[in-house]
């Protein structure tokens, strides 16, 4: 039963990370710009913007 | 002197973009206004795309301004793709940015004279300007002071703001600007063109048939044309202009957008020949328009004698005459303490020994200053591996913990505090104004070979990461070059690959001290980053010698002044560097060492299992017999015990062995084993290398994974590095010998350093040298290139003993 447990959780995990993969590459395919590794040149899109309020 | 207009804006929101020339502190006002942060640098070129943001005054509830920042330009004739790009978005052509309702010109109080010129530019596209006079503290400093008041009268009543942005100074008098506009916005009128070739302008302007876009029949056919240009743009057109590579924008006027052109644009039109402005006007205007424009550019050129005179003269001087009229003090001829210190940073001799001093220290550094950090954070894995094993029962799920996401991210987690140093290094060098100069030296050392010192900035860029560096190449007027120097940027070694040098020269690469100032390992690791620079060199020299022959260009750029690096600039930095590298290993490294781990892991053959288990079965029978043997002989059963142990502990070993070789993960790298073989490289050195292709970090997660899955855990979990020094062929003529030995190590170096591993550097190079036969040549000659490097350290490296 132990086992049966970890297995059923591991599989949920592991289809997380593979769907999560899939995603993120596919997204990537669309977008402008692939670059989310440094942070040091940001593209904002619309829907990340900060409004300051002095 | 200012008209009123009926622009004010229906809607809530004011749509306004910030342009200025490179390095006048655009993107820091922006920030200041904003609050955002985008990367900001003491040189020209940081900002190469527009970027839009956002803010709200409490004294005008329900007005929202939306502000577009600019990369810099000299002119709103582009020469160059950064530069196109803020033309487009002041004239409200730019796919997915609105157009402005008005424009903030900064003005570096120090070129008062530059920043003019454009600005009288920017005052043809018809909407009203707000002047930023920024910087007036460093001007002040320079011992020059303009006279607001006195400017904005002789520009015609145009507001102008002095402004500090770094520093937040004279921010409120700009928003309060901003309000005025939004209230009564009113178009300056001054025209500094002046006769002939104002009223040439306003022949062309009454002269078209162009009508603004009002639908019916040609709406489909221009939205068609709108993607179309839009790709060509992406695809990165150039054309041939007077013997250089100028860009011929393959927009028409009309595709971009519903209203007429601009002055702005029919200046364009005008002045710049064989021009996209001009391909378009035709385009639009038929043979008419053509007879039209070449009958108002011989006039131009009656008068003046050429057309860059006719746009050029009046407009410099111009703006030489109100810089005159406005400016006390004697900036221009002094000795600055910028010119001092550059006696020594750019003295032929001197600037080079320096650099490569300042290159070799920081890579000390890199080694030195991080060990306690990376300690304490290994020191934290090792405590939550082994909370984990204490808690969790054996089985498959305490395995994928432990040794999938403890053991894979945490191995890439622990080199944090090195990608820190180096992103602070290179913050520092950047917002001190020594990075344009490190390209002025290179470009005298290495100018030769066909790249520019404009090339050397985005390599310099990419030694903390290749797409940025890829990406600042927009400003890089000559296509030729430009394709060049993305070629060989992703030469330059990036801080993803740091963890894989600093593991390996860790381990293997012995620590001595030479003239007791230089360690052997930072030694290595300045060695690697000079072999990429020195390999981009030699291959832009090949690159120049047959596909892309050009002469060498002169390298002109601005030398900023020399400033103090602004602490909480360098922090903003550091925090977005370890912010993303944190995330990253929490989404894209977990996901796939969990992946990876599954891989390992799976099928666990159950025969496998039971094998070793009648082994130990056995061996623990035997061990029964002789301990009972023992004490009935009254002797002592402690050496048997520790023989036992040892026993199980190899059984154990031989058995986490098995299932790693049986599982998928071990019969793909068997597979692909032979490939790399003659490097000196294992199947698990083949699969981590293979399996890091989506991001270069996950090599040391898969190591991670793999060394922990291929060892009995205990408590005490050893650091990965110890695991690969104890790691032996399992089968072949060097069976039982250690895999990694300091040639294999350097020949991972090596490959690492000048391989492609890496999808979104891949997917940037396509973007912008416009095609994806550019990233197929990058994958392919880097591929080569890394494998005949490995190939050549792995053998000499062999033969020498190491």
């Amino acid at each position: 039963m132990a086992v049966l447990w970890q297995q059923i959780t591991i599989g949920l995990i592991l289809t997380a990370a593979v769907a999560y993969l899939v995603i993120r590459y596919l997204r990537r395919r669309r977008r402008e710009n692939a670059c989310s590794r440094c942070g040091l040149m940001k593209l904002a899109r619309p829907d990340e913007k900060p409004v300051k309020q002095r | 002197m200012s008209e009123s207009v009926d622009t004010r804006v229906s809607a809530r929101e004011l749509t306004v973009a910030v342009c200025g020339n490179p390095n006048c502190g655009k993107t820091s006002l922006f920030n200041a206004l904003t609050g955002m942060r985008q990367h900001v640098g003491n040189y020209p070129g940081v900002t190469v795309e527009k970027t839009e943001g956002f803010f709200t005054l409490p004294e005008r509830p329900g007005l929202q301004f939306r502000l577009i920042d600019t990369p810099g330009s000299y002119s709103l004739a582009a020469f160059s793709p950064d530069e196109y790009i803020a033309a487009q978005v002041l004239c409200g052509r730019m796919v997915g940015a609105k157009c402005p309702d008005a424009i903030i010109c900064v003005i570096d109080a120090k070129n008062l004279e530059r920043g003019l010129y454009l600005l009288f530019q920017v005052m043809q596209v018809g909407k009203p300007v707000v002047v930023a006079l920024n910087m007036v503290d460093i001007a002040a400093r320079h011992r020059v002071r303009i006279s607001p008041g006195r400017l904005s009268t002789l520009l015609g009543g145009i507001p102008v703001i002095p402004t500090v942005a770094s520093r937040n100074r004279g921010l409120d008098r700009l928003r309060a600007e901003l309000v005025k506009v939004a209230d009564s916005p009113r178009v300056p009128a001054l025209d500094a063109y002046g006769d002939p070739v104002s009223s040439l302008v306003t022949e062309l302007t009454t002269g078209s048939n162009h009508r603004p876009r009002g639908g019916g029949p040609r709406h489909g056919r221009r939205e068609h044309d709108r993607r179309r240009s839009a790709s060509h743009w992406k695809r990165g057109r150039f054309a041939a202009h007077d013997g250089d590579d100028r860009r011929a924008f393959p927009h028409s006027h009309a595709d971009f957008c519903d209203a007429p052109r601009t002055r702005a644009e029919y200046m364009r039109v005008l002045f710049d020949l064989s021009g996209p402005a001009e391909a378009a006007y035709v385009r639009d205007e038929g043979v008419q328009g053509r007879m039209r424009l070449e009958h108002c550019r011989r006039k131009v050129v009656a008068t003046y004698g050429s057309l860059t005179a006719g746009e050029t003269g009046p407009l410099s001087a111009k703006a030489n005459a109100i810089a005159r009229q406005v400016t006390h003090g004697h900036g221009t001829g002094r000795v600055t303490r910028s010119d001092k210190i550059d006696r020594f940073l750019l003295h032929p001799l001197l600037g080079p020994v320096i650099l490569v001093a300042l290159m070799v220290f920081m890579f000390q550094a890199i080694f030195s200053w991080a060990e306690p950090l990376m300690n304490l954070i290994d020191g934290g894995v090792g405590y939550v591996a082994a909370s984990v094993n204490g808690l969790m029962a054996p089985g498959p799920l305490r395995s994928l913990l432990v040794d999938g996401v403890v053991g894979g991210v945490g191995a890439v987690v622990i080199f944090l505090p090195q990608i820190v140093i180096l992103i602070l290094f290179i913050a520092i060098l950047e917002d001190s104004g020594y990075m344009p100069r490190a390209a002025f030296l290179v470009d005298r050392l290495f100018g030769w070979c066909g790249l520019s010192g404009k090339s050397f900035l985005p390599m310099l860029s990419s030694f903390a990461c290749a797409v940025p560096g890829i990406i600042a190449t927009r400003t890089i007027e000559n296509r030729k070059l430009r394709i060049m120097t993305i070629m060989v940027s992703p030469l330059m070694s990036c801080s993803a690959r740091l963890p894989v040098y600093v593991i390996m020269i860790a381990a293997f690469i012995p620590q001595r001290t030479y003239l007791g100032l230089f360690n052997s390992q930072g030694l290595v690791l300045t060695g690697l980053y000079l072999l990429g620079l020195v390999l981009a060199v030699a291959i832009s020299y090949v690159l120049n010698k047959t596909f892309y022959r050009r002469e060498r260009a002169t390298f002109m750029m601005d030398m900023p002044s020399y400033a103090f690096p602004m602490p909480k600039s360098i922090l903003i930095r550091v925090q977005t560097r370890v912010t993303s590298f944190l995330t990253r290993a929490g989404t894209l490294i977990l996901a796939i060492a969990i992946v990876i781990w599954a891989l390992s892991y799976f099928p666990h053959s159950q025969a496998i299992t039971e094998q070793y288990a009648q082994q130990t079965e056995i061996l623990n029978q035997r061990y029964e017999a002789e301990v009972n043997s023992l004490v009935a002989q009254g002797q002592a059963a402690d050496e048997i015990q520790a023989s036992y142990e040892q026993e199980i502990a190899r059984l154990n070993n031989e058995e986490a062995g098995a299932h790693l070789r049986n599982s998928y993960f071990g019969r793909m790298g068997r597979f692909f084993e032979p490939v790399f073989r003659p490097l000196g490289w294992d199947w698990k050195i083949t699969m981590a290398t293979l399996a890091s292709f989506p991001a270069r970090e996950v090599i040391i997660a898969t190591l991670g994974t793999i060394y922990n899955l291929g060892t009995e855990e205990d408590e005490t979990s050893a650091p990965l590095a110890e695991k690969m020094r104890q790691a032996v062929w399992e089968s072949g003529p060097r069976a039982g010998q250690p895999v990694f030995t300091p040639a294999v190590a350097l020949s991972i170096m090596v490959f690492f350093a000048l391989s492609a591993l890496c999808g979104a550097t891949l997917v940037t190079v396509k973007q912008e040298a416009g095609g994806t036969i550019y990233a197929v040549a990058v994958f392919v000659y880097m591929t080569i290139l890394s494998y005949v490097f490995a190939l050549a350290t792995y053998h000499i490296g062999s033969r020498v003993g190491l």
